[in-house]
């Protein structure tokens, strides 16, 4: 038996985790998934000032939208007090190791809780879609599963993003590193914070983003002091080369993100004093 | 056996522990007794490695307990003094614990319950605080681990609770619960003929005299005493009088009489009153040190 990794230790702590799963995460799913459902009803009440009936391309998206919430939300209600001084005694005495403790919990965060909301939301959809009579609804959601993105990144929305896109995603795991960024950051604030985990988190992204922003701006009012020397031509070029830049760049702030806060998370586990 | 040596502990700039050694050895209670504050509870989390030395070593079976390796975790089991429960019945809750721990014996569980009568079935949020004590109490000793550390367990608990939980860890101690549980297979022997090592820290001596031996006395950043029963009735004489003696360490009234607590100079026996041993080590440090070293 070894000391870092042993299945049957891990097997234990998956289901020692998942006993406790729907408990503590149970009510956030349910409002969560209650969510399509007031969706679909705003549609139906508001049918005739739609044109035509609410497509399964754009409820996918919805549904994406809100399954990356329950994947934000699933580290601070599932894991809420294994960094507390009192309560976070029973996690850190549990007979795994930190390894064991740490893959589950990314397990339960990044691929249970997808699936879990995925699955539900996309049952409630068919069931909805499946109403008779005026349904607001057309087609079934889960015929975009398998032909869409766990992270989209709209390639129409800047023709010259779209020249690049099919090429960046096809950077290995490049859909994974930008859905474990997003996850990995509330992973390890949950660990770092003992209250108002997902609030104080958000509030450093906006802060982050805000700062970023200023940036950007700045950046843009040199831009276009130089802007008017290029021909368009040379524009044209320095734009794509500015997107490739930025794809390229998210990616591997994507992977770095991912690596450094889930790697910091394994050591907070670790170090974690009670 | 658990080793402390030279050890050092602080929060932030507050020092705690400043070079104690201590060794806990097998098979034995130890009752861990201070006023509030002088650290029982943290000497607990260094044992079980919620904690960490600032310098000095504590080892458990040669196991660093801050590196919380599984193999020393499934070995040990700390019961807080606070009561900390998931909202589920204790049966589920120490269904989901035991199968991490190799001895876990349910029907030991069982057993443990109906004598503490706590109901299995009952969610531990329709328990008083006393039954949920009990209901952890016999949690914690059916995992059968080979340490446990168990703060302030009888606060809480009423006078009868209080006997049932020293009826309960003295019969763990010495085994004879493990052999009235023990089933034919293996498993059960290995568990019968197991003997743990208890650790209880508490400022409520009375509640655990008869039941602790050796006895270990915290002071700020120091240990006081670190003795057993026979060790400290060679060193010392608790008189029971109808005067108070001039000569004793410490007196303390009591109905009838006297109680004195004396230097035992002519080697004579005596029951010793762990209380009134608590206050005398209190009251004469330097000079119960003396003692104890000659």
């Amino acid at each position: 038996m070894n000391k870092t990794f042993d299945i049957k230790r891990f097997g234990n702590i998956v289901r020692y985790d998942a006993m406790s799963y729907f408990k503590n995460f149970g009510w956030t799913l349910i409002v969560l998934l209650a969510l399509p459902i007031g969706i679909w009803f705003l549609f139906y009440t508001n049918m005739s000032t739609f044109d035509s009936p609410y497509m399964h391309g754009g409820r996918y998206g919805i549904l994406k939208f809100i399954m990356i919430l329950a994947v934000i939300l699933a580290p601070s209600r599932l894991y809420k007090t294994c960094n507390d001084p009192r309560r976070g005694i029973q996690f850190a005495m549990l007979p795994a190791s930190t390894l064991e403790k740490f893959l589950s919990m990314i397990f339960f965060c990044c691929v249970a809780t997808p699936i879990v909301y995925m699955t539900g939301a996309v049952a409630i959809d068919t069931i909805l879609t499946l109403i008779p009579g005026n349904n607001p609804y057309d087609g079934f959601v889960f015929n975009q599963i398998f032909n869409s993105d766990i992270v989209t990144i709209d390639p129409n929305i800047n023709s010259d993003a779209a020249e690049y896109y099919d090429d960046i995603t096809k950077l290995p795991l490049y859909k994974f590193f930008a859905f474990l960024a997003y996850v990995s950051i509330f992973i390890f604030t949950n660990m770092l914070f003992k209250k108002r985990k997902v609030s104080k988190t958000i509030g450093i992204l906006v802060v982050v983003g805000i700062i970023a922003m200023v940036a950007v701006i700045r950046f843009s009012m040199n831009y276009e002091g130089f802007d008017s020397s290029f021909t368009e031509e040379e524009f044209h070029e320095f734009n794509m080369a500015l997107i490739r830049w930025i794809y390229y760049g998210g990616y591997v702030v994507n992977v770095i993100i991912s690596t450094v806060l889930l790697y910091l998370t394994y050591y907070k586990i670790r170090k974690q004093k009670y | 056996m658990i080793a402390i040596k030279n050890l050092d502990f602080s929060y932030k700039n507050a020092a705690v522990f400043k070079n104690i050694s201590l060794n806990f050895k097998e098979g034995n209670v130890y009752g861990l007794l201070g006023e509030n504050g002088v650290g029982k509870t943290t000497l607990l989390k260094l044992i079980c490695g919620l904690q960490q030395a600032n310098a000095g070593s504590c080892t458990v079976d040669e196991f660093i307990p801050s590196e919380r390796n599984p193999y020393f975790l499934q070995n040990i089991f700390y019961l807080p003094e606070e009561v900390i429960t998931d909202d589920t019945t204790p049966e589920l809750f120490v269904k989901k614990l035991g199968v991490f721990y190799p001895r876990y014996d349910h029907q030991y569980f069982i057993d443990l319950m109906q004598e503490l009568e706590v109901d299995v079935t009952r969610k531990f949020s329709a328990l008083s605080y006393g039954q949920k004590k009990k209901a952890l109490l016999a949690c914690a000793l059916s995992l059968r681990t080979d340490y446990l550390l168990l703060d302030e367990p009888t606060n809480g608990l009423d006078i009868p609770s209080k006997a049932k939980f020293r009826k309960v860890i003295l019969e763990h101690s010495t085994d004879a619960a493990g052999t009235d549980a023990a089933g034919t297979d293996a498993a059960n022997k290995d568990a019968a003929s197991h003997v743990p090592t208890i650790i209880i820290s508490t400022h409520q001596v009375k509640d655990v005299e008869n039941l602790i031996d050796p006895i270990v006395i915290l002071d700020h950043d120091e240990v006081l005493l670190d003795a057993t029963f026979e060790e400290i009735s060679k060193k010392l004489y608790f008189e029971y009088g109808a005067e108070k003696s001039d000569d004793a360490l410490y007196s303390e009234m009591m109905p009838g009489g006297y109680i004195n607590v004396l230097p035992n100079k002519f080697e004579m026996e005596s029951k010793v009153n762990v209380e009134a041993l608590f206050n005398a080590v209190r009251n004469n440090k330097k000079k119960i040190r003396e003692i104890f070293e000659n």
